[in-house]
């Protein structure tokens, strides 16, 4: 392989941006990647050589990350999203046309084309997806397999399919997206104050824009405040989490270990690939400046050496758009050298994930940020509060976490806390995808509406001759509700209620009382046509794919449920496989090294445990019929 | 050694003091609670992935607010046991530490760790080396369920995959514990063997033409707890359950690895390391480990002989004894010898008033387990008294008095003097007496040749760089007709001294070294970590081991 | 302690004995028109029962391989210490090459064997089945020195159904593109 200059010193560039030369390699990698096309010895013995580690750890490297190949790939690589949400759209049978029209098989290359699955793009509320080299189409139905096929030769034949290197300046024309639902606010539920800028008709990713906005101005305030005050509001304002664990903020940042001497680092955690979840996408792709601005008060607040946004690698263009936002940032002197003319000093490094839903896990993506599989590893020790990257002290918040920084420094911790249910203050955005009529992004004060009026009102119900029959609330690790379950929530003072599934509050403390969490509000919503047994395959087989494989449960575990549930799916159910499977979710849940093991337990239990009835009809069915039998009115397979 | 601090725990309901500073682990062990574990390796940094060693632990609750110990009713301090099992390795003993491996939470949960090995493990016992010695076996019958509840297929991988000639590979039975992977990063400093692929189809892996050699790769053999590894010199060659185990010490190099030598009928099948945490940890150089395929058939001598013909042992020893009353004696010892052979050597140089030799085996010092002297035993023979200064590297001192004729007889044990500096002409001009175990050019020109045994066919005690006294056992029985070394050495030594030996056995000698010389007072029986001695008179000679695994080097 | 037997006092017909010669001859009379239990072995065999422990044998599979991979599990539970294996590697080019072992000598002394079963209990592949034959006989110790070619050609084929060692696809070419 001819090394060209140009990459050597985007390589060298690269490495440049990081505290130690391993770290770089996920980008180094993506930049072979993109130049080559694919690893050869040669390519992997290069970055060996340049990240100064042995080649088997290259090679470790590239076999994890499915973004990476060993193998040339085709001209026109089409990437159709497989998870639950797009799934019940007809992301299966669309890949299975597409697969047809240019006659190559799914799962390998012929001639120009490379089709495969992939798991969830994080493009839910507009899918189906399909990402094509670095364009993402969305909302792509089955029955237009073959205009689509059409429209790429079009495209390709015009040279508009063609990737550009993430070292170039965004695409204008942005994805080939769906504008971003913003429909009628309504004023009563709806309060957009993360998505104040989401939607808006003439708005921009500029700088100038978000500064003729107000931006930028808490952080030129907060950088004249002393730290202690600002970690206190923080504390104050009881915000909790928003990337899935829900652990207060500023007992996070309390627990920082700021005795040892040893650098902070601040890493933004925007690998958002819990199926279901969208929220993060929008407020990377059109208001990145409030991110920017959220990372440079946090990084001033626990006084960070240096602050990563960790991205995940198929939002490709939202990689481009933050690394033009970061350096209008620091020409203007908000990002870098001497933050707004204070002695505080502070760069971002956007560094981009291969394909991997454990990159999600903060200490995975601790693992990855420093170059090498994204194993989780064991708290203790490696807490990062204590030892996080680098074995440094590290706080590792999400996006949207991020993005209420500035709005507490702004307005106090004490007039935050009361936002919402005092128990879980501030707001939800509620990314709702699957079978409803207007799927969506959707902020709203936590505890002011429900579950019920968010899908019905703002989401427009079910589609049409449809019942709505489960919901899961937070991403589809949470477990799941049925539509007409009866739950006992307690009232302040002290009664309780008994509610229905429609009338739970949208806030952390309701769900919990109801068995499950809010998680990241990633609400995956399923009608009476959904086959359960078949959405739980999806869901396991999602899982099998990512366990990182570090631990026995996990690694075995999800592979034993996912390939017993497609097993049923495929018409060879046992009897005997329904308690099986209510096992080993049980045998797996709270004895791994990270959170993947419940939230690959969780979906399975809750699943098996409310329609168990469903289970053992269709295994009996089967078993009677013979071969597959199939809810007789499912719209789509979903395996 | 000082007194190491001590914290008092509660395991399963018994309370224990064990030491402090370690894991729950490694505590249960020392007071007879087995954990069963596979990724954890007492050398090397902890991984807890493989979930088999949790258990639950709790600590004395304390009140949120004033930090005081709670009770329950009945007086007893509460416990706030974790809501979850913790790991056993990577959990520090701390003081009032509550341990349950015994629970029934505990039970279910190895016996599902090990249902969920066993779901893709292939159903490789009856071909796979390792059987007999595997924890995968082990744990399973202990703690694993008697059925198997899997009825899908199982995952195909890799399977023996040669790794650099010494080593087998077999994917599919690699139980992902990374034990190989951390030993190669943290002993010998390099990543070779790496994870491969993600989930269960994860397997382990070196990158083929990459720099994956290594003195130390058979390690992760001995590490490796299920049959994923396998040393290929051992390959299908024995079962485990047939080898009888002595205890060795790695005569490759004055390091005094300690090793185990599994032998059957006479045959020595594998060597091992042994631990010993003051010399070598849990490993050894590969390069030591097949030190006794020197031994083997072709090149051994067997057959005592004068002037190239073969007689009979007592014959050829009598004739020795002749040879050596005529005076003009000159020994060459060696430091393979036992220090009590070399107790004896001494004792006869002085009764035939011999001068004694000794040549320096020098190679390069890798710095872990191969030292640069490569004689077992040198020391001893400081200790014993046969050198006062460090031997040069040939016998040229010894060829010029056999050429002025001051040495007219030469007693030599081991050494190949044709290669140190002797001639055919010096063999012709005084009479040779070779006394060793293996042919070469030495023995075929030699006068008189006695075969002797091996140091695996014998017992006795070497000293180490570290000046520390180690004993190893007899392994194996020497052909027949080879001389016991230490009997040989005393008949010679009874034609001098008026006091016969009764009991020629390597034990008696031992007594009898043990109270003349006092630097190895106490050295009667060592035990298995051997007995430092004091080296302090030696202060003044340079010896040429640095610093290396386990040994500071000459302070 | 000593225990006394009573001794009947006989009658005076009993004296005589003709009472107990009596009955001694018919009983013999009796068991004279019985019919005859005697096989003239060997030309008349008697049939084994299922499960007669005779000699064993190696067995092949019902594809003609032979089943026996040289575990050593039988030599090491043989009570008597009759059976002696080498281990061997499955060269790389049979068509078994992916079964690796085999042994590369099998050899049971019919001298010490005592037909208890063991080998055959303890055998995880089945290949070592005790059959009917019972009659073994040598004109020295070395004829009954029985080897690997003999003991296959003795057992003959076993026809069970599980195909233990034949390979299956992997699975991933079952569950699209992983």
């Amino acid at each position: 392989m001819e090394i060209s200059t140009e990459l050597e010193k985007r390589c060298d560039a690269l490495i440049a941006q990081y505290p130690r030369k391993r770290s770089a390699a996920m980008m180094i990698m993506h930049a072979i990647q993109e130049v080559h096309g694919y690893f050869d010895d040669d390519a992997i013995r290069y970055a060996a050589r340049k990240l100064e580690v042995e080649p088997i750890e290259v090679y470790g490297m590239l076999s994890f990350y499915p973004m990476y190949s060993s193998e040339p790939r085709g001209r026109i690589h089409i990437k159709v999203c497989r998870t639950l949400s797009c799934a019940m759209l007809g992301s299966i049978k669309l890949a299975h046309e597409i697969s047809k029209k240019i006659g190559c098989p799914i799962g390998s290359t012929k001639g120009v084309y490379t089709l495969e699955f992939v798991e969830c793009l994080g493009n839910c509320a507009r899918g189906p997806s399909v990402q094509v080299n670095d364009k993402l189409f969305d909302k792509v139905a089955p029955e237009d397999a073959e205009k689509f096929v059409e429209k790429l030769g079009a495209m390709d034949a015009a040279g508009e399919l063609a990737s550009q290197s993430t070292d170039s300046a965004p695409a204008g024309g942005g994805d080939f997206n769906s504008p971003s639902y913003r429909g009628e606010v309504m004023a009563v539920v709806e309060n957009r104050i993360i998505y104040e800028h989401i939607g808006l008709g003439d708005w921009n990713t500029s700088i100038e824009k978000y500064m003729s906005a107000g931006g930028y101005g808490v952080l030129r305030d907060t950088v004249k405040r002393p730290r202690q005050d600002l970690c206190a509001e923080m504390e104050k304002s009881k915000i909790k989490g928003r990337g899935g664990a829900g652990f207060p903020t500023g007992m996070k940042w309390k627990f920082l270990d700021r005795k040892s001497g040893k650098p902070i680092y601040l890493v933004c955690n925007a690998d958002e690939s819990e199926p279901g979840t969208c929220k993060d996408r929008q407020i990377i792709y059109e208001d990145p400046h409030k991110l920017i601005e959220g990372i440079m008060c946090t990084a001033y607040a626990i006084d960070a050496a240096q602050a990563f946004i960790y991205i995940r690698g198929e939002y490709i263009n939202g990689y481009r758009i933050l690394v033009e936002a970061i350096s209008e940032a620091r020409r203007m002197g908000f990002v870098g050298a001497g933050v707004c003319g204070s002695g505080y000093s502070c760069d971002i490094t956007v560094c981009r994930g291969a394909g991997c839903y454990v990159c999600g896990e903060e200490t995975g993506l601790i693992s990855s940020l420093a170059g090498g599989r994204a194993y989780p590893r064991i708290k203790p020790p490696y807490f990062p509060a204590v030892m996080g990257l680098y074995d440094c002290p590290t706080v590792v918040n999400n996006v949207e976490t991020l993005c209420w920084v500035p709005i507490v420094f702004s307005r106090g911790g004490d007039s935050v806390s009361k936002i919402g249910n005092p128990a879980d203050p501030g707001t939800h955005i509620w990314g709702v995808s699957g079978l409803v009529q207007k799927p969506g992004c959707y902020e709203i004060n936590s505890g002011e509406a429900t579950l019920g009026e968010l899908l019905y009102d703002l989401c427009g119900g079910p589609l049409a001759g449809r019942r709505f029959k489960a919901v899961i609330p937070g991403g589809s690790s949470m477990k799941i509700l049925k539509w007409d379950e009866k739950f006992i929530l307690k009232n302040p003072d002290g009664s309780s209620r008994e509610i229905r599934t429609e009338d739970i509050p949208l806030d952390a403390p309701s769900f919990q009382a109801c068995g499950t969490a809010v998680g990241s509000c990633g609400v995956i919503v399923m009608d009476n046509t959904v086959d359960m047994v078949e959405a739980l395959a999806n869901l396991n087989q999602f899982y099998a794919h990512e366990s990182c494989g570090q631990c026995t449960p996990c690694r075995e575990g999800t592979l034993w449920m996912s390939r017993i549930t497609r097993r049923i799916s495929e018409g060879w159910g046992r009897e005997e496989d329904v308690e099986l499977l209510a096992n080993i979710a049980d045998n797996i849940c709270g004895r791994t090294i990270c959170a993947l093991g419940e939230g690959a337990a969780w979906p399975t239990q809750s699943n098996v445990g409310k329609f168990r009835e469903e289970y053992y009809e269709k295994i009996r069915r089967q078993q009677t019929v013979g071969g597959q039998a199939r809810c007789d009115n499912n719209a789509y397979r979903l395996i | 050694m000082e007194e190491k601090q001590r914290v008092n725990i509660n395991v399963n309901g018994g309370e224990y003091s064990v030491e402090a500073g370690q894991n729950v682990l490694e505590a249960c062990r020392g007071i007879g609670v087995e954990i069963p574990y596979f990724c954890y390796h007492p050398s090397l940094k902890v991984a807890g992935s493989c979930r088999m060693c949790l258990v639950s632990i709790g600590m004395p609750a304390r009140d949120r607010a004033t930090g005081a110990l709670l009770k329950n009713e009945d007086g007893t301090a509460q416990i706030a046991w974790a809501p979850k099992l913790s790991i056993a390795c990577g959990t520090k003993v701390a003081e009032g530490m509550h341990i349950v491996t015994d629970s029934d939470a505990v039970k279910s949960c190895r016996q599902s760790v090990l249902e969920f090995l066993l779901l893709n493990h292939p159903l490789d016992c009856p071909i796979c080396d390792k059987a007999g010695e595997c924890k995968l076996q082990e744990y399973t019958h202990a703690y694993g369920r008697e059925n198997s509840r899997y009825v899908e297929r199982k995952n195909v991988k890799p399977k023996h995959v040669d790794v650099m000639g010494k080593i087998m590979l077999d994917s599919e039975r690699c139980i992902e514990c990374s034990r190989c992977i951390r030993f190669c990063e943290e002993f010998i400093g390099r990543s070779i063997f790496g994870f491969v692929k993600r989930g269960s189809r994860t397997e382990i892996a070196v990158y083929p033409g990459g720099d994956n050699d290594s003195n130390y790769l058979l390690n992760v053999v001995d590490g490796c707890p299920v049959g994923a590894l396998t040393e290929k010199a051992f390959r299908f060659k024995m079962r485990p359950w047939f080898l009888k185990v002595t205890d060795g010490i790695c005569a490759e190099s004055s390091a005094g690895v300690n090793t185990r030598v599994w032998s059957r009928n006479g045959e020595i099948y594998r060597v091992t390391p042994r631990r010993n945490d003051e010399v070598n940890g849990m490993f050894m150089s590969d390069s030591g480990r097949y030190v006794h395929l020197r031994f083997n058939d072709a090149n051994r001598l067997r057959q005592p002989r004068i002037d190239s013909t073969s007689c009979d042992l007592g014959y050829a020893v009598s004739r020795c004894m002749e040879i050596l009353k005529l005076g003009k004696v000159a020994i060459v010892a060696n430091g393979w010898q036992t220090l009590e052979e070399m107790f004896v050597l001494g004792e006869l140089s002085k009764a035939c008033g011999a001068e004694v030799y000794m040549v320096s085996h020098l190679g390069e010092d890798d710095g872990k387990l191969v030292s640069a002297d490569r004689t077992p035993n040198m020391r001893g023979a400081f200790v014993t008294g046969l050198l006062k200064d460090y031997p040069p590297a040939d016998l040229s001192l010894l060829a010029q008095k056999i050429d002025s004729g001051e040495i007219a007889t030469v007693l030599c044990l081991r050494e190949n003097l044709m290669g140190l500096g002797l001639t055919p002409g010096h063999f012709k001009a005084a009479h040779i007496i070779y006394c060793g175990s293996l042919e070469n050019p030495t023995s075929a020109s030699a006068k008189i040749c006695i075969p002797l045994r091996s140091e695996f066919e014998k017992e006795g005690m070497w000293i180490n760089r570290q000046w520390r006294v180690q004993k190893f056992s007899k392994a194996v029985d020497a052909p027949d007709g080879i001389a016991d070394d230490s009997r040989f050495l005393l008949s010679l030594l009874g034609e001098y001294t008026s006091s016969s030996w009764s009991d020629t056995s390597v034990r008696s000698i031992r007594e009898a070294m043990v109270s003349r010389i006092t630097m190895l007072s106490g050295c009667a029986d060592v035990g298995p970590n051997g007995v430092l001695i004091d080296s302090s008179s030696f202060a003044g000679i340079e010896f040429p081991e640095g610093k290396a695994y386990h040994f500071k080097g000459q302070e | 302690m000593a225990i006394v037997v009573e001794r009947k006092r006989l009658s005076w017909l009993e004296r005589t004995y003709l009472p107990q010669i009596v009955s001694g001859l018919y009983i013999t009379l009796k068991n004279f028109f019985k019919p005859k239990v005697t096989l003239e072995y060997p030309d008349q065999y008697t049939s084994l029962p299922a499960g007669y422990r005779g000699a064993p044998t190696l067995v092949k599979d019902s594809q003609g391989r032979e089943k026996c991979v040289s575990c050593q599990l039988c030599e090491f539970v043989c009570p008597s210490k009759a059976i002696k294996v080498v281990p061997g590697e499955i060269s790389a080019d049979s068509e078994y090459a992916y079964i690796e072992k085999a042994p590369s000598s099998f050899t049971i002394d019919m001298a010490r064997c005592i037909f208890c079963g063991m080998c055959e209990e303890a055998c995880p592949e089945r290949a070592i089945v005790l059959q009917t034959e019972f009659s073994l006989n040598g004109l020295s110790r070395s004829e009954l020195l029985r080897d690997k070619r003999s003991l296959y050609a003795a057992g003959g084929i076993l026809p069970d159904k599980i195909m233990k060692w034949k390979k299956v696809k992997d699975n991933s070419e079952l569950e699209g593109s992983h």
